[in-house]
């Protein structure tokens, strides 16, 4: 099983929102990580085949998912980054509605409905309307209608937003047991996300992938750009403006800095080992402070 | 694909707006018929042993019919020139809203009298003004036929500004089929799944047009069963140019009453399937759910406020084809009758063949449209 990226470009007036990107996946969990704005729900619509691309073609086990429209799609589980529900509808009911899109009988459906419905934690609501749920509740009937037709193709985009942490943590257990032979592409800026369910991740800013690997590999392009120090309170505005600030502990008179920068930011800063959220504040801090974050 | 049909109509049905729109509508219906059918406005006063007698509603119509009755049949001089002299009201009679006990004359609601007096045939003294009826009608004359003709009169009228209120109603519950769903990011999961682009999309459109048929059909069958309970048949032979409202006084051909019925419904249906067509494809082209409604709104009342008789009729007539006017009917019907080779026939028959391509057209444009969207 293989999804096969090449040089596909995506183009709206000037605007490159996806720029000649080239990647094979293959079975297992793809964490796609970005700011906002790097193009990763742009690249998801098109591996989706919900936008056309400008330039190049993504292919399933050598097949161009356009041209293989209907078998793709069949295998092909998604959940977009924000979508309505019908506001009226029961849990069961629209999970009953997107079976009958996914083309499953009707009897098989219910059984599914109710399989999937349980395993995300509704059973117990999915005779109440959707515009009672959380937004916890409305995610987690997401992924049971991503996983109705058990696709071999799962395309989660920002799954986690807006969820508390508690609902993340259960959420990415969810796409864990879920992930058994399957290509799972789930994008995300939240780090956490990834870092503990993906085996690969994909770094993606201004449209282009800027580091492939697995967790540790990629964690490994900014060793020594990593730093930690204690500074008296006092020193911490000059340097949050002359530095990219990781995480900030006050103890007492002194703050404890971690800092991700290409020198050493003062005498007394020690290297320390990086983490995905280093990897991803050195690559996105700019972006995400231009995003209001 | 019948579970897809069953979703989308309750999609359709499911919105306060349209329950609120339909509850409007049925009470819409309600006071048409009862003003105009049920039993009608009906209003009979009478001499009768010297004293004044008013009868009014049900029990007006057969007394109505059976002053029509007698009069039923082709209109010759010599019949009009009977009734002018039996009935002779003068108009200073008809202002002061009264009748003179003494007189055994029928008064205020008098069909027969109302269209002669109508039509010419009428002084303002109430008598005869010597005006032939192949003066006043024409070639047409020989062939026209006077009798009771209210129930499919008032009928029609009635379920044209029905049909007219649907057509609005039909916007609302269109509009969003595809719309909404672009509105409300749902056209992502739709168009990922397997049946998304063909089933689930022609399952959209026929059940928008479900919709729309089995609420024409509806509308239709409450308002004729009606008709048919309190006026009967008596009438459908008569000529529309002779009804007591003359709101068709001036069609060009012979037309009766069940003819014009069976015109009035190719308009109405015709109008109906073109508009909704016409709403699928702005649907699935609009940006969202309340731009496609605003659109197709537009463009549904927008003709009827558009000058068309001061265009060439070659040109009008397009305009008297579109969905609104059509249904409206005055200005089909009083469209002369239409010659090709040497078939003629009347205009409303162009409404056969343009449903039929715009129905194709909306259909594949609508399909194409929203099995091919960008979703944003």
């Amino acid at each position: 099983m293989e999804l096969r990226i090449e040089n596909l470009t995506k183009q709206y007036g000037t605007f490159l929102a996806v720029n000649d990107l080239n990647a094979v996946l293959t079975c297992g969990v793809y964490g796609l990580l970005g700011a906002n704005g790097a193009g990763k729900t742009t690249l998801m619509r098109l591996l989706c085949d919900i936008q056309s691309p400008t330039a190049g073609t993504v292919s399933y086990d050598g097949q161009n998912i356009r041209e293989n429209g209907d078998h793709y799609r069949n295998i092909l589980g998604y959940l977009p980054q924000d979508f309505g529900y019908y506001p009226d509808f029961t849990a069961m009911k629209f999970l009953l509605y997107m079976s009958a899109i996914k083309g499953l009988s009707k009897g098989y459906a219910k059984q599914r409905s109710l399989e999937l419905l349980d395993e995300v934690g509704l059973l117990q609501v999915k005779d109440k309307k959707i515009k009672t749920f959380s937004g916890g509740m409305k995610q987690r009937l997401g992924i049971a209608q991503a996983m109705l037709n058990d696709p071999k193709i799962l395309i989660l985009d920002e799954p986690t937003a807006g969820l508390d942490p508690k609902e993340r943590v259960r959420f990415r257990n969810l796409i864990s047991s879920f992930s058994r032979n399957k290509i799972v592409l789930l994008s995300t800026h939240i780090v956490s996300d990834v870092e503990y369910i993906a085996g690969d991740i994909l770094v993606m800013k201004k449209g282009k992938f800027i580091h492939e690997g697995r967790p540790d590999e990629i964690i490994h392009s900014i060793d020594g750009k990593v730093w930690e120090c204690r500074v008296p309170n006092g020193q911490v505005p000059s340097l949050e403006g002359r530095y990219n600030i990781g995480n900030m502990r006050t103890e007492g008179e002194n703050t404890i800095l971690r800092i991700i920068s290409e020198e050493k930011p003062l005498e007394s800063a020690l290297n320390a080992a990086p983490n995905l959220e280093d990897l991803y504040l050195y690559y996105f801090n700019d972006e995400e402070s231009s995003n209001g974050k | 694909m019948r579970q897809l049909i069953e979703f989308e109509i309750k999609k359709m049905l499911r919105k306060p707006l349209v329950w609120a729109a339909l509850l409007g509508l049925v009470s819409f219906i309600a006071i048409m018929e009862y003003s105009w059918v049920v039993p009608g406005y009906a209003d009979i006063q009478m001499a009768e042993n010297g004293q004044k007698v008013t009868i009014k509603g049900f029990e007006a119509i057969p007394v109505d019919k059976e002053i029509c009755a007698s009069y039923h049949g082709s209109v010759t001089d010599e019949k009009v020139r009977t009734i002018v002299e039996t009935y002779d009201i003068p108009d200073s009679v008809w202002e002061a809203n009264d009748i003179d006990p003494n007189r055994e004359y029928h008064y205020v609601h008098n069909l027969v009298y109302n269209i002669l007096s109508s039509n010419g045939f009428v002084n303002p003294d109430g008598s005869y003004s010597g005006q032939t009826v192949e003066e006043a009608f024409g070639d047409m004359a020989p062939e026209l036929i006077l009798g009771y003709s209210t129930g499919w009169e008032c009928t029609i009228y009635a379920l044209l500004y029905s049909f007219l209120l649907w057509g609005c109603i039909v916007t609302v519950i269109v509009s969003p089929v595809f719309s909404e769903e672009y509105t409300i990011h749902m056209d992502a999961l739709i168009l990922t799944g397997i049946h998304g682009r063909k089933k689930c999309t022609l399952a959209k459109i026929i059940s928008a047009f479900f919709i729309t048929i089995a609420g024409s059909l509806l509308l239709l069958g409450i308002c004729t069963s009606l008709m048919l309970t309190v006026h009967g048949t008596a009438g459908w032979d008569c000529s529309v140019q002779l009804g007591e409202l003359g709101y068709y006084d001036r069609v060009p051909y012979s037309l009766n009453w069940l003819q014009a019925y069976g015109f009035a419904c190719i308009a109405w249906f015709g109008g109906m399937l073109v508009l909704t067509s016409i709403v699928l494809v702005v649907s699935a082209l609009g940006k969202s759910s309340f731009s496609a409604l605003v659109i197709s709104f537009v463009i549904y009342a927008i003709p009827m406020f558009l000058p068309w008789n001061i265009l060439p009729d070659s040109v009008a007539l397009w305009g008297y084809l579109l969905p609104i006017t059509q249904m409206q009917l005055l200005k089909l019907f009083e469209f002369d009758l239409l010659k090709i080779g040497s078939i003629t026939f009347p205009p409303v028959y162009l409404a056969v063949p343009i449903t039929v391509i715009v129905l194709i057209v909306g259909i594949l444009w609508s399909k194409k449209s929203f099995s091919q969207h960008q979703v944003v």
